[in-house]
């Protein structure tokens, strides 16, 4: 009996059972609940779902985020905490991203810039609630809807906040149609809904195969702490746009954004142990991620609407896309389009929403950068 | 200044000296791309 006996102990010493505690349990119901998000309703179900079984796999008692040997450890330590995935989706973007809405209208480059107001707002906000200025400089980056640049700063600036940063600009990013709509309404009038803009004028190839060199040589002199991100979406833009290397554009676009998206989602998951997430910290970064986003809705929103006061009749911009200046591209650009298209049927904003939407994806990055030469 | 004051200050200026280089430059290089093209197309002809 006593044979027995010890054999089940032994048995039973070998799992992980032991190991296990209620704090592992409710991160279980929170992978369960990412899973459900993007599987029932297709939230971001590309990062979400790798994020949430990232999360599940960490609190599985065992050695799979063991410092030097675990393997997600190890993809997480090259990957992200070596800020090598980030820019590599950005080479992605890069090479999927048509910037002609933003060359054929300049203008909207400022909108993307004035959606950053959002990120230095809740800097403050963060700062009141008593994180470091590191940690609150990744918490505002949040209200830039980008998951990429979230997890880049994150990595330099407080790691520890890595996974909560990126599930949160991931949620917010999937929850675009639900948190920007009554702050566009607030802000705006009916008759400014119903603005019409000018249709936008063919771009030439010459012209956006210019625009991710020039843009590459203003933002890295000005910023070179964006280097890293900026450097690669415009390489990646140029791919796509010389038309000469076809095979690597597509690649970029597809087998490498497909393969490093694996990695990044569930090992930015397994920065998530229950000991990590399950603090008030938590609580107050989401809280501050969904304010830092509708308040970067609403400086978009605000700067069009000043634009306006200087801009002659005809040429006015629909200040619903202003909104669109966070980069959660295409989704923020589709509800402006939306709400617009609410005011008036016939008023189709999407193409000149694309503007501010990628020009923000450029602003986020410029305002990580920023963060990072003062910070780092 | 303090610290934040400095990123606060320097981010938003930062961001929006980059966005108004970026317009002008967008602007100037469009304006070069369309005039090269216009100078090569009846060469094409």
């Amino acid at each position: 009996m006593d044979v027995i006996m010890d054999i089940i102990m032994n048995l039973w010493s070998t799992m992980a059972f032991d190991n296990l505690y209620w704090g592992n349990v409710v991160m279980w119901g929170i992978a369960f609940l990412l899973i459900y998000l993007a599987i029932k309703k297709g939230y971001e179900p590309l990062l979400l779902l790798p994020i949430a079984f990232g999360i599940l796999l960490v609190n599985l008692p065992s050695d799979i985020m063991k410092e030097g040997s675990g393997l997600l450890w190890i993809l997480y330590h090259f990957g992200e905490e070596w800020a090598i995935i980030p820019p590599l989706i950005f080479l992605g973007i890069g090479a999927m991203t048509d910037f002609g809405p933003v060359i054929a209208n300049p203008k909207t480059l400022l909108l993307g810039a004035a959606a950053q107001g959002g990120v230095y707002l809740t800097f403050f906000g963060a700062l009141a609630l008593g994180f470091t200025a590191a940690e609150a400089a990744t918490i505002g980056i949040i209200g830039g809807a980008d998951g990429p640049t979230t997890i880049f700063l994150s990595a330099k600036l407080a790691p520890h906040l890595m996974g909560v940063c990126a599930v949160a600009a991931y949620s917010y990013m999937a929850m675009v149609p639900i948190i920007q709509p009554p702050v566009m309404k607030a802000l705006t009038t009916e008759k400014e809904r119903k603005i019409r803009m000018k249709s936008l004028r063919k771009v030439s190839k010459l012209e956006k195969i210019f625009f991710p060199i020039i843009t590459a040589i203003v933002v890295i002199l000005i910023v070179p702490d964006a280097a890293a991100l900026i450097g690669m979406f415009c390489f990646g833009n140029l791919m796509r746009e010389s038309g000469v290397v076809e095979r690597l554009s597509n690649a970029a676009q597809n087998e490498l954004m497909n393969i490093i998206t694996i990695f990044l989602g569930v090992s930015v998951g397994a920065t998530m142990p229950a000991e990590v997430f399950l603090t008030p910290q938590v609580i107050y970064i989401f809280v501050l991620g969904c304010v830092a986003f509708a308040t970067a809705t609403a400086c978009g929103v605000l700067l069009a609407k000043f634009m306006n006061l200087f801009l002659k009749e005809g040429e006015k911009i629909n200040p619903l896309i202003g909104a669109a200046g966070v980069s959660a591209v295409p989704m923020a650009a589709r509800v402006a389009h939306k709400v617009g298209s609410e005011a008036d049927r016939k008023n189709y904003l999407l193409m000149h929403a694309m503007g501010p939407n990628v020009a923000g994806v450029i602003g986020t990055a410029v305002a990580a950068g920023m963060f990072l030469s003062v910070l780092k | 200044m303090s610290l934040e004051m400095t990123v606060f200050v320097s981010g938003i200026m930062g961001v929006f000296l980059v966005m108004v280089f970026l317009q002008i430059m967008v602007s100037l290089s469009s304006k070069l791309a369309i005039h090269l093209e216009k100078r090569e197309s009846p060469d094409d002809k």
